[in-house]
């Protein structure tokens, strides 16, 4: 659940994720847009960016230091 | 030619303009009756009737004269709604970007327009470029069919020129914005090599991922269009011709719907009786390549319209906008990881084209669907629409390889069948030389 009051914002959820995200949308997007998004629509997000960002953190990459860049 | 001049190929127009034989305000003309009588499809945000007449009544001058004429000279074409043009209103089919009325035209427009085309008007398009149609610019139609979506995010684009509404069309492709709507309309539709033609005037989604191309209804009119585009001369000698073919080994997680396996088999017949080698190749993995373009792009488009998605989210789609917040939540890690994961994939690109020439390839996993569908049924399962459209796509943009669409059958029921081809950097030739093998048109535009 998201709500706001005239001196914080909070984010509830079970899921720590969504909160810890929907949290991430306050500090980045800005607290002005959280009043017209609803939780329903936070919790979408986080789904649609969610998966994409686990296969990203756990595809197979070579070590940094043969990486291209450290040959530059 | 028989049929309304609406329904020629591009290069019989610009042979027969050329000739004297018809005027370019002929040309004009007959494309703007032709989309006043089909304004249901919804391929155009912005027909510009009178700018248009008065460059066909210039280009007509400058034939009579006997001027020098460029590729081409008097061809009425579109341009998708986030390309900018000096005095008209320019969208990217969002409410957020609507009343812009650009100084100046994009880098792609004066080449085209230096190269005797003239602009009949800015074609309808996913909102932002980015995810689904607004509702204040509507859905276009598919003119093959109207119940099945024209995919996007070029859709207007595509819709146009299988519509007769445009001899050809300048769409763009940060995923397979170009490809997927030319596959949904039977379409040629082509992704140039990343640089090759100048970004500067199109409104950006992911500025290393963003590519301007063509939108034709044949091989040798794309090549016209992409004459008139004014792509950097980059190479000094020209690429050998083509012999060996790539076929993936891995197609990746959706399995061919049985028109794109049958599309695949007709391509390969048809160029190993040509006396092409084809040879199984290992290709970096089309998903990985959809999740590294969905990151950058996300994030990309997400800061270019951070203010607006702060002040006025409610403007946007609700699609559109979730997509917006979404990239706005992707961690700077998770950023740099996918940029890392995008030279990989450069790398391990190079190393499958050191085997092959060409890479040929489905267009899409799945036969072109119906609008509005989210999932489709496949062998008894279920898959979702949108990874399934993008599975053979976004590798082209990461990579930052050219991608041709090109269609291998005529129409039966529905749009012609298309395969496409993959080619190494600056290798557009290689690839249309190709297509041209492939090719078998199907015929004039729905409706002639």
């Amino acid at each position: 659940m998201i709500y706001r009051d005239d001196r914080e914002i909070a984010v509830e959820s079970q899921s720590n994720e969504t909160a810890r995200l929907a949290s991430m949308i306050v500090v980045r997007v800005g607290a002005l847009m959280l009043d017209r998004l609803s939780a329903r629509e936070v919790e979408r997000c986080v789904r649609d960016i969610e998966g994409t960002l686990d296969r990203i953190r756990g595809a197979p990459l070579p070590d940094a230091i043969w990486d291209d860049e450290a040959a530059q | 030619m028989t049929g309304p001049i609406w329904s020629w190929p591009l290069a019989m127009l610009r042979d027969d303009i050329a000739a004297r034989r018809v005027s370019p305000v002929e040309a004009v003309t007959a494309v703007i009756g032709r989309i006043e009588s089909r304004r249901q499809i919804n391929a155009f945000i912005n027909v510009t009737a009178e700018r248009a007449l008065a460059d066909a009544r210039e280009r007509e001058q400058a034939v009579m004269r006997g001027d020098a004429l460029g590729p081409l000279h008097g061809v009425p074409i579109a341009l998708k709604d986030n390309i900018a043009t000096r005095g008209v209103e320019t969208t990217a089919g969002s409410p957020v970007r609507a009343g812009w009325i650009p100084e100046a035209d994009a880098d792609v427009v004066v080449a085209l327009r230096a190269a005797g085309a003239i602009v009949i008007g800015k074609n309808n398009l996913f909102e932002a470029a980015f995810g689904a149609a607004h509702p204040r610019f509507g859905e276009t139609l598919n003119p093959w069919d109207q119940t099945l979506s024209c995919g996007g995010s070029s859709s207007g684009s595509a819709a146009a020129v299988a519509d007769g509404q445009a001899f050809g069309a300048i769409g763009t492709d940060t995923g397979g914005s170009i490809r997927i709507p030319a596959t949904m309309c039977g379409l040629v539709g082509l992704k140039l090599t990343n640089g090759l033609v100048s970004n500067r005037g199109v409104i950006p989604v992911s500025p290393g991922l963003d590519v301007v191309g063509p939108i034709a209804r044949s091989i040798r009119d794309a090549e016209l269009m992409l004459a008139g585009m004014g792509a950097k001369d980059v190479r000094r000698e020209p690429p050998r011709p083509p012999e060996t073919i790539g076929i993936p080994a891995d197609l990746g997680r959706t399995p061919l719907a049985p028109q794109a396996e049958r599309a695949m088999n007709v391509a390969k017949r048809r160029l190993e009786r040509q006396g092409f080698r084809l040879r199984e190749v290992t290709l970096p993995k089309s998903a990985l390549s959809l999740d590294v373009m969905w990151t950058i792009a996300s994030a990309d488009i997400a800061e270019y319209y951070r203010n607006e998605l702060g002040r006025r989210p409610e403007d946007f789609c609700p699609q559109v906008r979730r997509n917006l917040i979404a990239g706005s939540m992707i961690p700077a890690v998770d950023y740099i990881r996918a940029r890392r994961l995008q030279r990989h994939i450069r790398r391990r690109m190079a190393e499958a084209f050191s085997d092959v020439d060409v890479v040929l390839m489905p267009s899409m996993a799945i036969a072109p669907y119906p609008s509005g569908a989210e999932r489709v049924s496949l062998a008894g399962k279920e898959y979702d629409v949108l990874p399934a459209i993008m599975q053979f796509t976004p590798l082209a943009n990461v990579s930052g390889y050219p991608a041709l669409i090109a269609p291998v059958e005529p129409a039966t029921a529905g749009p012609p069948p298309t395969v496409q081809l993959y080619g190494r950097p600056y290798e557009e030739s290689a690839l249309l030389s190709i297509g041209a093998i492939l090719e078998r048109l199907s015929g004039p535009p729905p409706g002639v």
